[in-house]
């Protein structure tokens, strides 16, 4: 089954990153719609990140009886991304109210920078299973970031 | 196996722990296409609509996560 899971996150990834090509939504040059059909993909993009951000959230609450070192080690990481994911909605609320200095697509990049590099499902976990489990509830967070990465560029 | 039935079985795992992840990723794919006989304004008016509730839905759940900060 882990291996099933891995399998089907590498395909889900790749069916992510080719998604971030297959938008054809418009049959127009008006820059109205396309902008507001390019604010729809960055509103999409925050909203991809919070719902891996909570995927993660949720399963590490219920890590934190029995992983109390990795729940302090991952939370502020996944509250970070959650402050930078904020601006990113920020920026893009502000785009959409006309504000054309609203750098929402740098914000979009930033919340790349603020998860950093760093693997947090790796750790010295007191339970064997953990890591597994780990892996599992950051997978929804991790496609969002490259589908962000592959989108609107690196970090 | 077939490409349309591995697809429908990865949707139906990933299903099991985020349906929203699901539909979120079959937004991102399908977009909101501006419909026949849809006015640019009209399409405008309904997009803005969307984005609206995208990042307010957005926002809930970053709250969720920063909240027990």
């Amino acid at each position: 089954m882990r291996k099933l899971t891995r399998t089907s996150t590498a395909v889900f990834l790749a069916l992510i990153l080719f998604a971030s090509g297959c938008r054809h939504n418009i049959n127009t040059n008006n820059p109205k719609v396309v902008f507001a059909n390019t604010l729809l993909a960055g509103a999409q993009s925050c909203n991809l990140v919070a719902t891996g951000l909570k995927d993660a959230n949720d399963t590490l609450e219920s890590l934190q009886a029995t992983e109390p070192e990795y729940y302090a080690h991952v939370k502020p990481m996944l509250q970070s991304i959650a402050r930078a994911n904020d601006k990113a909605i920020a920026a893009l609320r502000a785009a959409q109210a006309g504000d054309t200095s609203a750098n929402w697509q740098q914000a979009l990049i930033n919340v790349t920078t603020a998860a950093g590099n760093q693997d947090m499902s790796v750790f010295g976990f007191k339970n064997p299973n953990s890591q597994a489990t780990a892996k599992i509830m950051l997978a929804s967070l991790q496609l969002a970031l490259t589908a962000i990465t592959n989108t609107w560029g690196t970090k | 196996m077939n490409t349309a039935e591995l697809i429908a079985l990865l949707l139906q795992i990933f299903a099991k722990y985020s349906p929203e992840l699901v539909r979120q990723v079959s937004d991102l794919i399908h977009g909101n296409p501006q419909q026949s006989g849809e006015t640019d304004d009209q399409y405008i008016a309904r997009i803005n609509t969307q984005i609206t509730a995208t990042l307010d839905e957005a926002a809930a759940k970053d709250a969720d996560v920063e909240k027990s900060e």
